[in-house]
């Protein structure tokens, strides 16, 4: 019985959608462009947290050793280190790695190598290689560097982080900007797509007056009169959250290595990737808000027009 | 079958459409409303089906109290009380034969169950011959006939029509009164809410007359007396 009805209801939904089909389609169109412009503010915030990510991932602080530290106090200060909450690692390059390293880079460097050979002893020192659990904690970590139990061990360091930190601090201003106007622009649309679902909705029931009248003279329950309307809807946000998934998909996809080669360059960050992980999620999401968007419009109309 | 205890029913700005009618219907009667326009006749019928819900009194309807009826049982009611009107209601873009299985379909009737009580309701009505046709391809009379068929594809207890007859000429007014006929004699009870006096004056039924808003007079074997 339930089956008969859903089936029978869907058809008279169907027929609603095919007897006023421009302003379906035009209703289709207004909710894709709802769903677009909100898929298109969660793809501007993954791309600005990721760049974000990727740039914080690359700061660190290099302290230089002073050449006489012992072992002990070697040790002792790593152990400081990594005991201060907000310092994500600790690396330690002892002088013979540092050589190492540094043989390594210039390989291809006769000059160097020659120089390097010349030399009796080791002048590079060690050193250690800071990382904060967040770009905001650099301050307070170097401030610990500078009490004076550490600030004897340490000869030099490489604090370039105040570069980082402001490009940082721009790129989550901008972000963050950006996010908000598309937050604005969202809204306006959502709100749109609201009205003008509601709108077609009561245009149907008025087209469908006679029938309904008819509907209600022969004994349909009210919930079967209301249910073709709220298919109706629900067929707007299917359709139209498809059409977006689509769209957005397809752009992806073309703007993917332009995006790469602009915030991810030399990272490990996979553009496709990101969007396949995400697809499902986002799929769910956009249909669930068209949804809750056309139910919510649809059962307005149909409580203020549909009096069964 | 259908009793009124008391009803009045008030609209707004002072109109009171009835005032403290009381009147019994019993099963298998064929009772004519009659009365002037406006004097509460369709209020009457409206009460019947509730479309409208009185200010006073009580409406029972067999054994149900329909006087304060839940709107979501209101389906209930309208499936046992086959309803016409003089504006017939049918949809031009179906044929006859889909307008009476609308009813059907609208109500969770199965499609083999549409397809075995459809015909018959035609049968009855006479136009088993023409129920493949659209509405503007038929006559008027032919059209009251469809809207009859429809009432009565739920088997109703109680047939209500509310002026059947007001948009045909005497000749299908008469054939759809003789049908009206039919059906009552096959125990169904016919609720006739009219204004035409040669009608209500042939048929020799109880008359019920209604004039602004009271019940002035109930006959068992009536005639039009306004």
């Amino acid at each position: 019985m339930i089956l008969l009805q859903t089936t029978r209801a869907f058809r008279f939904a169907l027929q609603n959608f095919r007897r006023n089909l421009w302003l379906s389609i035009m209703t289709i169109i207004i909710v894709a462009v709802a769903v677009f412009s909100v898929s298109l503010v969660a793809a501007i915030n993954v791309l600005g947290h990721r760049a974000l990510a990727t740039v914080e991932q690359r700061v660190d602080v290099t302290l230089e050793l002073v050449p006489d530290i012992s072992d002990a106090d070697t040790t002792a200060f790593i152990e400081r280190l990594q005991e201060q909450p907000l310092v994500a690692s600790v690396v330690y390059q002892s002088k013979v790695d540092a050589l190492e390293t540094f043989k390594q880079n210039h390989a291809g460097d006769p000059n160097i190598q020659n120089l390097l050979a010349e030399l009796t002893d080791n002048p590079l020192p060690a050193s250690v290689t800071l990382k904060a659990k967040n770009i905001a904690n650099y301050d307070s970590i170097l401030a610990f560097v500078d009490l004076d139990e550490n600030a004897k061990l340490v000869a030099d360091s490489k604090r370039d982080f105040k570069d980082s930190q402001l490009v940082i601090e721009k790129l989550t201003t901008l972000t963050n900007r950006v996010r908000d106007i598309g937050l604005l622009v969202s809204s306006v649309f959502a709100f749109l797509s609201l009205i003008v679902v509601f709108n077609t909705i009561r245009i149907a029931i008025y087209t469908h007056r006679e029938e309904i009248g008819i509907m209600r003279l022969v004994g349909a329950s009210n919930a079967f009169i209301r249910s073709p309307f709220i298919i109706e809807s629900i067929l707007y946000s299917i359709i139209g959250a498809g059409i977006a998934i689509t769209v957005i998909v397809l752009i992806w996809q073309s703007a993917a290595p332009a995006l790469h080669a602009f915030f991810f360059k030399d990272t490990t960050v996979n553009l496709g990737t990101v969007l396949q992980q995400n697809l499902w999620s986002i799929v769910g999401w956009q249909f669930l808000g068209a949804l809750l968007l056309s139910t919510l419009s649809s059962t307005i109309a149909t409580r203020r027009y549909l009096k069964v | 079958m259908i009793t009124f205890e008391r009803v009045s029913k008030f609209y707004p700005h002072g109109v009171n459409a009835l005032k403290d009618v009381s009147v019994s219907i019993e099963a298998g009667e064929f009772v004519s409303i009659v009365g002037q326009s406006g004097t509460g006749k369709t209020t009457f019928a409206k009460l019947i089906i509730a479309e409208e819900h009185v200010s006073e009194g009580r409406v029972i309807i067999g054994d149900w109290d329909i006087t304060n009826i839940p709107m979501a049982d209101v389906p209930l009611l309208r499936r046992q009380i086959g309803v016409v009107f003089q504006d017939f209601k049918l949809l031009p873009q179906k044929t006859l034969f889909e307008n009476v299985a609308f009813a059907l379909e609208v109500s969770g009737a199965l499609p083999s169950k549409i397809q075995q009580i459809v015909p018959q309701v035609f049968k009855i009505v006479g136009l088993e011959q023409k129920m493949h046709r659209f509405p503007r391809e038929v006559s008027g009379g032919e059209q009251q006939r469809t809207v009859i068929a429809r009432a009565l594809v739920h088997r109703p207890k109680i047939l209500l029509a509310d002026e059947p007859t007001g948009n045909l000429d005497a000749i299908n007014a008469n054939e759809i009164i003789e049908l009206l006929l039919k059906i009552n004699s096959f125990g169904t009870t016919v609720v006739l809410v009219t204004h035409n006096r040669e009608i209500v004056n042939s048929l020799r039924k109880r008359v019920i007359t209604l004039d602004r808003g009271h019940l002035v007079s109930d006959q068992a074997t009536g005639k039009y007396r306004l």
